[in-house]
């Protein structure tokens, strides 16, 4: 896989909660807002990457790997969870007001099976290099589906887009031009669920889609 | 045997270098949290005591062993004679669905000079907002319960009925 594939990878061919599914509790219970998912995606990216960082480089030594070998997962978990408390501080000392709107959900990185997944999977038996732009491409693809969610769910749930503090996008007016009012649903976990099963069934037809199209393409090629 | 203690220590090493790593980040973000909290705690307690003045009181809070659901009581104190003027109870009681703490300031004369709900995930009714008609009363005969939740008007009663019994004893 060359570096330009591994980086979109996490996009939409292996994107961590459209296609893995993985980190799912998190992403429905903070998105509610796009200002939270901005900080949580703020905050994924960053554990993500330097965990992805430090665990590659950890293992580039034979020794040192060998070494962990038996005891990997709990050094890993070590790691994880250290980078994660190095986030909650720094945002609580300088975001108090989204770290009191993320509450437990920034703790909760720690045991996102995605940033284990990617730890045990890819950063442990790729180059630093690699495992960065893994990284990199893992969380941004996270932050995209959360972004997506959150956008739908304010949008539906409030007619406003909360992009940081006061700077809020009021959009009642749509729904008054429309002659309806916000579905508060939406900003409800059963909400959250529907807009990601909705999502989830787009993304699947279009992919049956594409395979029915290559397949045709593959019969008229015979 | 020994493989097994070089892993363990390994990992032991792994550990003490993430947490050297965070006693950095708390060095510099422990101060800067702690002054935040600070001025939320004076926050809240202006809000339930507005007569409170750092320059002509002194307060200090003291934890209480006799009632568990009193979290700290912050005593202030008059700066000439030492007398205390008002007793701030930070008190936490278990609502209909959640802990209800609150915060209430009552004075020499027994009576209640302010307080407020500092946190409360109760899902009836706005109840930080709700106001219980109780600043400047010395009993429970003129509270206000909240219309269609009695569960956690019971829990903010308890708490007043604590500060109101305990400032007796405290001052």
């Amino acid at each position: 896989m060359n570096k330009k594939d591994n980086f979109l990878k996490g996009f939409i061919k292996e994107n961590p909660l459209f296609v893995l599914l993985l980190g799912a509790c998190p992403a429905l219970a903070i998105t509610t807002s796009l200002e939270n998912a901005l900080g949580m995606s703020l905050a994924f990216l960053f554990v993500m990457v330097l965990s992805n960082t430090i665990i590659s480089l950890i293992s580039s030594s034979k020794k040192l790997r060998e070494l962990i070998e038996p005891v990997r997962i709990a050094v890993y978990i070590v790691i994880i969870a250290s980078l994660v408390t190095i986030v909650e501080m720094l945002m609580q000392a300088f975001l108090p007001e989204l770290f009191n709107s993320l509450g437990v959900f920034i703790s909760l990185i720690t045991v996102n099976c995605i940033v284990l997944g990617r730890a045990e999977a890819f950063a442990s038996k790729n180059s630093v290099g690699d495992s960065v732009i893994d990284g990199i491409s893992m969380g941004l693809g996270y932050s995209f589906a959360i972004i997506i969610i959150s956008l739908i769910r304010e949008f539906l749930g409030n007619g406003t887009i909360t992009i940081w503090g006061n700077l809020v996008l009021d959009l009642n007016g749509l729904f008054t031009f429309i002659g309806i009012t916000p579905i508060p649903f939406f900003t409800t976990s059963a909400g959250a669920f529907m807009v990601l099963g909705l999502i989830l069934a787009i993304i699947q037809a279009i992919k049956n889609k594409k395979e029915e199209k290559s397949k045709e393409m593959k019969k008229e090629a015979k | 045997m020994k493989k097994n203690l070089i892993t363990g220590l390994t990992l032991g090493l792994f550990a003490l270098i993430c947490g050297l790593m965070l006693s950095v980040v708390n060095m510099i973000t422990g101060p800067i949290i702690k002054i935040q909290n600070e001025e939320k705690a004076q926050l809240a307690i202006k809000e339930v005591c507005p007569q409170y003045d750092m320059n002509t009181f002194d307060s200090v809070e003291i934890e209480h062993s006799e009632q568990k659901e009193i979290v700290s009581i912050l005593k202030v104190t008059s700066k000439e004679d030492a007398s205390t003027i008002y007793c701030i109870y930070t008190i936490d009681v278990t609502g209909y669905a959640s802990t209800i703490r609150m915060m209430i300031c009552v004075n020499s004369s027994y009576e209640i000079v302010g307080y407020k709900v500092i946190s409360s995930q109760e899902t009836k009714g706005d109840i930080k907002a709700h106001d219980f008609n109780m600043t400047g009363k010395k009993n429970l005969d003129e509270f206000d319960k909240l219309a269609g939740s009695s569960v956690s008007s019971k829990a903010v009663r308890k708490c007043f009925n604590i500060a109101l019994y305990y400032s007796h004893l405290d001052m």
